[in-house]
């Protein structure tokens, strides 16, 4: 009777601990899961806030050289100023991305620089600057490639499960 | 050693690449700091952090340097570019103004626009 009453005990136990242990496991995978995927999608958030810095920068690059130096007056200051700012915060975003995130490696530094250069290369301060039609075309030639080069730097994890 | 600061020393906001394009160009960091200060000798060590550029003014102001007589072999020794990870790029365009290696872009779209 003693020894029925000590093995049901120790059962009873047994299957507590076992469901405790289970639901904490449990708990626990849950947790990695979702900070993973949360982290995994700001991931794809910050990238598409990257890509669409980088068409903006290209569009603007093109208004700019589309028109000469003279004729954009005002305009072409804000203008200018605005690719001065998006020009810092692609570096910027790029740097933040790389260091924040092991599922982010850039390597595509020379098609960045390739599109500074178009933009805000040559004569782009000057104020008797002329359009330059085929740069405009460049601008966005390389924009586009740019955009797919960011796009490539995000790795899968999980066969694309994050 | 001399340090050069960038965003102390010249301005936070950087303009055309001449002089005669307005204020905070490239010809005058470079020709009122730079050069100067390569010219007493020793390594010159320039901070870039802080202002935004234009790639016209960091070509203006390092590109130039081997046609004002500095050798290739003297920059790369004496001239090191000093930045954090958020200028990374800025500096590698830099280091190959310094050097003339590599250049990213056309020759036909640079000649177009001078």
């Amino acid at each position: 009777m003693w020894e029925d009453k000590a093995f049901l005990g120790g059962l009873l136990a047994s299957l507590l601990g076992g469901a405790l242990s289970g639901a904490i496991l449990l708990a626990f995978t849950n947790t990695v899961l979702s900070r993973i995927g949360l982290r995994s999608g700001d991931l794809t958030a910050r990238i598409d806030d990257l890509c669409r810095d980088i068409e903006r920068y290209a569009d603007i690059g093109v208004l700019v050289w589309s028109a000469p130096a003279v004729e954009l007056g005002a305009e072409g200051i804000r203008l200018r100023s605005t690719l001065y700012g998006l020009q810092r915060r692609i570096e910027l975003w790029l740097d933040l991305l790389d260091r924040e995130s092991w599922l982010f490696r850039f390597d595509a530094g020379d098609d960045l620089i390739a599109l500074f250069e178009a933009v805000t290369g040559g004569g782009f301060p000057e104020p008797d600057r002329a359009a330059d039609p085929a740069r405009c075309q460049d601008i966005q030639r390389r924009a586009a490639g740019l955009v797919v080069a960011i796009r490539r730097s995000r790795r899968n994890l999980l066969h694309g499960l994050f | 050693m001399i340090r050069i600061d960038i965003g102390k020393d010249f301005s936070q906001v950087t303009g055309g690449r001449r002089r005669d394009s307005g204020a905070h160009s490239a010809e005058a960091f470079r020709d009122d700091l730079l050069v100067p200060a390569l010219l007493r000798g020793g390594q010159v060590v320039v901070d870039i952090t802080g202002p935004s550029y234009s790639m016209a003014w960091l070509e203006e102001v390092f590109g130039s340097l081997q046609d004002l007589g500095f050798t290739r072999e003297d920059l790369s020794v004496r001239l090191r570019i000093e930045a954090g990870g958020d200028y990374r790029y800025t500096a590698e365009a830099i280091r190959r103004y310094i050097l003339r290696s590599d250049p990213v872009i056309s020759d036909s779209i640079i000649s177009r626009t001078e």
